[in-house]
């Protein structure tokens, strides 16, 4: 148990290695998070599918400019715990998940607004020394210890002491609480897909989202199918554009004629 | 520029590389990526500033200020930044106020791009191309979802980093002027909008187990609808939260009347799974 809950803050920690270690390289997913986490409760091929199914699940939400919306990593790593220790999935993974990421949400946005001026002040300080080496030592390891490492803390907190308990927990639950959650499940992709149509919306556009609607409903078009189709639509537009629009072909061209002057 | 500072500039230029992977571990709400921005430009800031502290210091001050951006995008920022950084050093005429000019006209309109390109629809796209083999429990499922957004996502890093290093500021500000970049994310929504109406009907489920007419001849809601137009029902959940956003109707009460719609609705069954 002991040594689960140490491979459990690693595994929470390399998600958070998608701000400090990846680039937003998206290992904090649950697709990510919950096969890892299957494998380290010895049971990888759950991990996968509940990994999938909570992706689907959180599919909208994208940490865009300032926002962060949820805590994807203890979302994925403690829904996947549950959904494995109880037996239930999905549904576990919603009931325990959804609370357990907002408190772990609380305690990062505590340490973004209390605790992070206090290395960014020392980051002023050493650019004011001109001290590049100290100051990239307190970029990275400030950053990474006081945005993280608590958070780490708790999914490890969460899953040695959660587990025991989890299960007289989701026996005190309803069935049809349960089964609830699961339809929970099935409807939130539309939420997901609904706040990304909010950020990318625009009337004359709408017609290519039937299109996609329509080529999957109808003639059971696959989404990549769909995708790669979009992207034809998006060369034929491209190729016209540059055919019945010479002056602003030739401006552009005209630019990169003369951008070499470094 | 003779070849030793070339292959010397190469090297930065790798380190650079290296370090924007890293850069995002002191984002917060003040400067947010702005420090690590600072962090990024440090090898650059050794290798330009070398020995005068005065024009080091002032060069770190720069850098800690305000920024953000889509992280696959920073290194064509720092690109730029960098080739500026140079010709400060090098000219007696440079405006050093140009190097933070650059970085904050390129922060909005690089990031509308990103976000909506990767973030959202490039990401949702490697979403779908995986998301069969992880429900059937496939371990290439989630090995095929990173490297399918992440292959790209590196390309764009590492020739960001070279193409603002070569083009310099003049390039991005052309660009920034030139409705390329608009032009690039009005395609890139197009693109979107195929793939969300593809995955509505693929990934969202919503079923009801309610019958219409008595006995023998009670046919159920679903397929009654389903010759009308099959998957209505999560076209209709979409278009319905779709009108609440609109209506500016605050995440987490969407959230909490899906759950509570979802419960009561499988209570009084007229929601199944």
């Amino acid at each position: 148990m002991f040594l689960k809950t140490i491979l459990i803050g690693l595994v929470a920690l390399f998600g958070y290695g998608e701000y400090f270690l990846t680039g937003r390289g998206m290992v904090a997913r649950p697709i990510v998070m919950g096969p890892l986490t299957g494998l380290v409760l010895g049971d990888l091929s759950t991990g996968i599918k509940i990994g999938a199914a909570l992706e689907l699940a959180y599919i909208g939400v994208v940490e865009v400019g300032a926002s962060v919306p949820q805590d994807m990593v203890s979302a994925g790593v403690l829904g996947t715990v549950f959904a494995i220790s109880t037996g239930k999935g999905t549904s576990a993974a919603l009931a325990f998940g959804l609370p357990l990421s907002m408190l772990v949400l609380l305690v990062q946005n505590f340490a973004y607004v209390a605790v992070c001026p206090w290395y960014v002040q020392k980051c002023d300080d050493y650019a004011k020394a001109g001290e590049p080496d100290k100051l990239s030592r307190m970029s990275f390891w400030g950053g990474t210890i006081i945005n993280f490492v608590p958070s780490v803390i708790l999914i490890m907190l969460a899953f040695y002491f959660g587990n025991s308990f989890s299960k007289e927990i989701i026996a005190a639950i309803p069935q049809f609480v349960q089964d609830g959650l699961v339809v929970v499940s099935g409807i939130l992709p539309a939420f997901g897909f609904a706040m990304l149509l909010e950020q990318i919306l625009r009337k004359e556009i709408i017609p290519f989202f039937v299109i996609g609607f329509l080529l999957t409903t109808y003639l059971k078009v696959p989404i990549i199918g769909v995708a790669l189709f979009g992207a034809s639509v998006i060369a034929i537009m491209y190729f016209y554009e540059k055919k019945y629009q010479p002056n602003m072909a030739n401006s552009q061209l005209g630019d990169d004629d003369n951008v070499d002057e470094f | 520029m003779s070849m030793s500072s070339n292959i010397k500039m190469n090297k930065v230029l790798h380190k650079t590389f290296w370090r924007t992977f890293t850069m995002g571990a002191s984002w917060e709400y003040t400067r947010q990526m702005g420090t690590g921005y600072c962090y990024a430009m440090v090898p650059a800031l050794k290798s330009i500033y070398q020995g005068d502290k005065r024009q080091m210091e002032i060069a770190l001050e720069r850098h800690m200020q305000f920024f953000n951006i889509t992280n696959i995008f920073a290194p064509l920022v720092l690109g730029t930044s960098i080739a500026m950084e140079e010709k400060n050093a090098s000219s007696a005429d440079f405006s050093p106020d140009l190097i933070n000019n650059i970085k904050i006209s390129l922060m909005g309109p690089l990031s509308a791009i990103g976000d909506s390109l990767f973030l959202s629809t490039w990401r949702i796209i490697c979403t779908g191309l995986a998301i069969s083999l992880c429900q059937a429990g496939n371990i290439l499922g989630p090995i095929i979802f990173l490297l399918a957004y992440n292959i790209p996502a590196t390309l764009i890093r590492y020739f960001g980093l070279k193409i603002g290093y070569k083009q310099g500021s003049s390039f991005l500000n052309k660009l920034s002027d030139t409705n390329i970049i608009q032009n690039i994310s009005d395609k890139a929504s197009i693109l979107g909008m195929f793939v969300i109406g593809s995955m509505i009907p693929s990934l969202v489920v919503v079923n009801t187990p309610l019958k219409i007419g008595i006995g023998k001849n009670a046919q159920s809601l679903t397929s009654i609808l389903n010759t009308i137009m099959p998957n209505m029902l999560p076209l209709l959940a979409t278009i319905i939260i779709f009108a609440m956003l609109k209506k500016k109707v605050k995440v987490v009460w969407i959230l909490v009347s899906i759950v509570a719609f979802s419960i009561l609705g499988t209570w009084l069954h007229f929601l199944s799974i």
